[in-house]
């Protein structure tokens, strides 16, 4: 079997936490054989690991309690609400939402409109636009990098 | 160097494996964190690919999983295209849609038609993801229109689906 993990110095990458993809030797793979490794602070296109697009838990993940990875609220229309996540990655988040209910004949083009905004370290403003009550699911992301989506 | 490990119990955080981004301590940063085992999920890529879908068809995507998994999905229309790269994509979505624009002087129909629009993606099964071209003109006054090819992009995750079937 391949070398899967190493934790220390690799000698393409320096000190860090690596891991191979199966078959591959960690320690001498070519970057893209590695399904995690500690970024050195790449830039330009050689850019391979800026971090794990993670899921910030909207509750538990601390202690014995389990992370929950989404939360579900309901804003009726021209309303906000407060969905809440862990103070895990501080404000440097990005929110994901997704309706619950769809675009329907009756309800028409407006059926399912809303905006985040006041990202704090807890909650965010949950603003339902359109003109029918909606039920959003709530994702929060870890903000790999603060000028690009992801 | 900065600390950018730590396999133990963090001040903040508790016991867990914890990773910090290039030149933070891993100890005190207060910036998110390249690993995070406190994490309600993370993404890790296990499948990827491209195809075209011509209009009315469906393609289908196999990642032999055995369960329903996270996937993002991002498409265009021919004219987004350049050389071959998509200038820019949509998020998966889709509709129908009957129009009909009658004179009501005459009390006659003078106008209709019915189109379908975007891409349909959902789990056909749990080893495969399929995409459905819902472009179409059926009948009516655009009877003569030609529905549109699509391109798409699909990421598969190891994670089990937890968008409900919508995607990232």
């Amino acid at each position: 079997m391949a070398n899967r993990v190493l934790a220390g110095n690799r000698a393409s990458g320096g000190y860090g936490l690596y891991v191979s993809r199966p078959g591959n030797n960690v320690l001498n793979c070519a970057n893209d054989k590695l399904m995690f490794n500690t970024n050195s602070g790449e830039s330009g296109t050689s850019f391979f690991s800026a971090g794990h697009f993670q899921v910030v838990p909207s509750a538990g993940g601390t202690g014995g309690t389990a992370p929950t990875v989404s939360s579900s609220t309901v804003v009726s229309a021209g309303s906000t609400a407060s969905p809440s996540y862990q103070n895990f990655a501080s404000n440097k988040l990005m929110l994901w939402g997704a309706p619950i209910t769809g675009f329907t004949a009756s309800s028409g083009a407006t059926a399912a409109f809303f905006t985040y905004s006041s990202i704090g370290t807890t909650s965010v403003t949950l603003s339902n636009t359109s003109a029918a009550s909606i039920t959003v699911t709530n994702l929060s992301f870890n903000l790999l990098d603060t000028s690009a989506l992801f | 160097m900065a600390n950018r490990i730590l396999i133990g119990s963090r001040a903040t955080g508790g016991y867990g494996l914890y990773v910090g981004k290039s030149g933070q301590n891993v100890l005190t940063t207060t910036e998110p964190m390249q690993f995070d085992s406190r994490m309600g999920a993370s993404a890790i890529v296990q499948s990827f690919g491209q195809n075209s879908i011509s209009a009315g068809g469906t393609s289908d995507f196999t990642h032999n999983l055995g369960y329903n998994p996270l996937f993002a999905v991002r498409w265009n229309l021919p004219s987004d295209l350049s050389s071959g790269v998509a200038q820019r994509v949509y998020t998966p979505v889709f509709a129908d849609s009957d129009v009909e624009e009658i004179d009501e002087d005459l009390d006659e129909t003078i106008f209709e038609a019915e189109v379908g629009f975007g891409i349909k993606v959902s789990h056909l099964n749990t080893n495969t993801i399929r995409l459905e071209n819902y472009f179409s003109v059926d009948n009516g006054d655009l009877s003569g229109e030609t529905p549109p090819t699509l391109y798409y992009a699909i990421v598969v995750f190891h994670e089990a689906d937890y968008t409900g079937g919508t995607g990232l």
